[in-house]
């Protein structure tokens, strides 16, 4: 039975503190990515109509 | 590779370690048994609740003295952080409180001070949640996160002020109650939260300064 106990002490703590990380980073790289300034495009008319 | 990159590698070695040296390596205990183990993963989020709203106590203060928005982000990333810790430390609590004591949870004054500690940092985030105006929350939630802080040293001496069923702290001013095996698995255990800590605060602050960059971009398309 103490196995049982660990198990859903260690599980709860683990599972809750890798979604919490995983969140975080997902949302990091959706914002960086969101705030890098767009490329120019490499050709551009000199006078645009 | 960054600083935060090193950090968080470091964390999953050390966790691992210590996961390792708390179920496999470290001895049952003479009167707990095997539930002793269940200690390895409670303290270190008790431990590092502590040390999330020590952070949101001294970073509100000078957030409010200098008004520089570094120390709100790091004050409002550490309560977070610290709402996160103590859920867990009172979750794991209860789950060694129900084969121990034979009840997941008793109106003790270590429990009710830290659920307290819990819902006053909740508040905290539900203020600045809240606020029509972002400065105004920042104040607002930085004078929560300095009072509620008053309540930490309460939660550290409850066992010692009132009579309870929570076992008094184990490590009191170098005075060590207990064998050195045990206290082997527990000091890394705190070490890997603490750099774990380290690593979701600076995650987590880094995240905040990106959103604070994107919301000024959007206002000068939409100006």
């Amino acid at each position: 039975m103490p196995a049982l106990w660990i198990a859903l002490a260690y599980g709860i703590v683990s599972m809750v503190l890798l979604l919490y990380t995983a969140r975080l980073r997902r949302r990091v790289r959706e914002l960086e990515s969101a705030v890098r300034p767009r490329p120019r495009p490499l050709v551009q008319p000199a006078h645009p109509r | 590779m960054t600083v935060r990159t090193v950090l968080g590698a470091l964390a999953v070695a050390l966790l691992t370690t210590g996961a390792y040296i708390g179920l496999v390596a470290s001895p049952p205990d003479a009167f707990q048994g095997e539930y002793v183990r269940i200690m390895y993963a409670h303290v270190p989020n008790s431990w590092i609740a502590y040390l999330s709203f020590g952070t949101v106590f001294v970073t509100s203060i000078l957030y409010l003295w200098k008004r520089r928005a570094i120390y709100d982000q790091v004050a409002h990333s550490a309560a977070e952080l610290g709402v996160l810790f103590t859920g867990l430390a009172l979750a794991t609590g209860m789950i060694w409180g129900k084969p121990v004591w034979g009840t997941w949870w008793t109106w003790d004054a270590r429990l009710v001070t830290t659920s307290i500690l819990f819902l006053i940092y909740v508040g905290y985030l539900l203020v600045r949640a809240l606020a029509e105006d972002p400065q105004r929350g920042a104040r607002a939630a930085a004078v929560i996160g300095i009072i509620g802080f008053l309540d930490v040293p309460l939660i550290h001496y409850s066992v010692v002020w009132f009579r309870t069923l929570h076992q008094p702290a184990s490590i009191v001013r170098g005075d060590i109650k207990m064998a050195p095996p045990m206290l082997m698995a527990l000091m890394t255990s705190l070490l890997a939260f603490t750099v774990l800590f380290i690593y979701l605060l600076t995650l987590r602050v880094h995240l905040q300064r990106l959103d604070a960059a994107r919301s000024e971009s959007l206002a000068d398309e939409v100006g």
